[in-house]
């Protein structure tokens, strides 16, 4: 039998002493610990229980296997670059470490919590923070959409900056941060 | 006048009878004797004598009665035991009978069994009076100081310590005696008793003994198995 999340392997001899194997199924990309699973082990003697619990962590990083596409060496005729990332925080907070070159498209993040490809748009506060609605973080994690935008770099150099995307708990703690060095290159020299 | 006495002191052996219903002429007197348990060995015998006696003076008959063959018998033979067991504190004990010099006793199957030993390791038995053991423990192999089998019957008992059953079925063993006189060359003679135990209840318990819950911590991110081992003696199923 397999119970949400858990997967039971039943290794042993069911007749006499034998073994029974449990091992998740998915990681839990909650901040909350799984709710505990229970499986019964049932015999002529009564029934004897195994509780399985799975803990949970915070995080935010760059979508397994969508890393951006070289964020520190960006053409410099583009006036955008975007990428994913996933967070499982209850707030989440943007900021660049100079801040006059590149900026968020329109001040927002988009956040898709159902990997459907339908995305709630979030827009920064003063602060520079958005709270996820309803805090799925706490079960699941979900997905973001950053969007850059920024003028051509024609100014002969390169104009480096660094984004930092800070994820908090419910308790407002800070979890992880995920930081993104940013350069846009300079236009060749023909 | 005349009359039969059992011996020149005037009494009766307790164990011979005598009967005279016409003790004047020519008559019979019958004499029977009770059964002796003494060891039938060369020279071992219960004597007495019988006066009769008449006018014309007194006649003696003497009576003579040789024992009983060697021999030693378990009793009860079969033996019953719960599924406990029995401890070294409450064990169960086996009783028998006798004319033997030396007893020595030996498992003849069952290894859940385990014959009393002294601290020394020697195997030992006690001997019985009809309701409890009697006087201190002999080595097996060894018999009752002052050999009471050249005389008569006595009884012995052993302590056997048994195994708790866990199984589901009863199970046997055998307990074998044998029993020597005064020639240790002799083939012993035997007897063999049955203990038979009830078969266990069946258990089910996680990781160890008594234990029934469990709970597994996985982190966040653990793939591994965790195992959890099961301790039966019965079918169980996993749900």
């Amino acid at each position: 039998m397999i119970k949400s999340g858990v997967e039971l392997t039943n290794n042993g001899s069911s007749s006499g002493n034998g073994a029974v194997s449990i091992h998740p199924v998915n990681a839990n990309w909650g901040r909350l610990g799984k709710a505990e699973v229970y499986f019964n082990v049932t015999g002529a003697a009564g029934t004897r229980t195994i509780e399985v619990s799975q803990d949970g962590h915070e995080f935010v990083e760059f979508e397994e296997n969508l890393d951006p596409y070289e964020p520190n060496n960006i053409d410099y005729f583009h006036e955008g670059w975007a990428f994913f990332f996933e967070s499982n925080s209850k707030y989440l907070s943007v900021s660049f470490a100079e801040g006059s070159h590149f900026a968020l498209n329109n001040n927002r993040l988009l956040v898709d919590t159902d990997y459907d490809g339908t995305y709630d748009l979030y827009t920064l506060d003063a602060s520079g923070e958005i709270e996820i609605t309803d805090d799925p973080g706490q079960y699941d994690k979900y997905r973001v959409l950053v969007g850059l935008e920024f003028p051509q770099n024609n100014t002969g150099s390169d104009i480096a900056d660094t984004l930092t995307i800070r994820g908090f708990s419910a308790s407002g703690a800070q979890g992880q941060t995920l930081t993104i060095s940013l350069v846009h290159k300079a236009a060749p020299v023909v | 006048m005349g009359g039969i006495i059992g011996s020149k002191s005037g009494r009766l052996d307790a164990w011979l009878t005598i009967q005279a219903s016409n003790p004047t002429g020519n008559n019979p007197i019958d004499y029977s004797v009770s059964q002796f348990n003494g060891r039938q060995e060369t020279g071992n015998k219960r004597s007495t004598t019988s006066i009769v006696s008449g006018a014309a003076g007194d006649r003696t008959v003497y009576i003579n009665q040789t024992g009983r063959p060697l021999y030693v018998a378990f009793d009860p033979i079969n033996y019953n035991v719960a599924a406990a067991g029995a401890s070294a504190s409450n064990p169960l004990v086996l009783t028998g009978r006798t004319n033997a010099k030396t007893l020595a006793f030996s498992i003849g199957s069952g290894a859940f069994i385990e014959l009393k030993k002294d601290g020394s390791n020697n195997v030992v038995y006690k001997q019985h009076d009809g309701t409890s053991p009697t006087g201190t423990y002999i080595i097996s192999g060894n018999g009752p100081t002052g050999d009471p089998g050249l005389t008569d019957e006595w009884m012995f008992c052993i302590e056997i310590i048994v195994d708790e059953n866990t199984s589901l079925s009863s199970r046997s063993a055998t307990v074998v005696v044998s029993a020597l006189g005064t020639d240790t060359t002799a083939t012993p003679v035997t007897s063999t008793a049955t203990i038979t135990q009830s078969s266990g209840s069946s258990y089910l318990w996680l990781e160890e003994t008594n234990q029934t819950e469990v709970t597994l911590t996985f982190a966040w991110n653990e793939t591994t198995s965790q195992t959890v081992d099961v301790l039966s003696n019965d079918q169980w199923s996993v749900s």
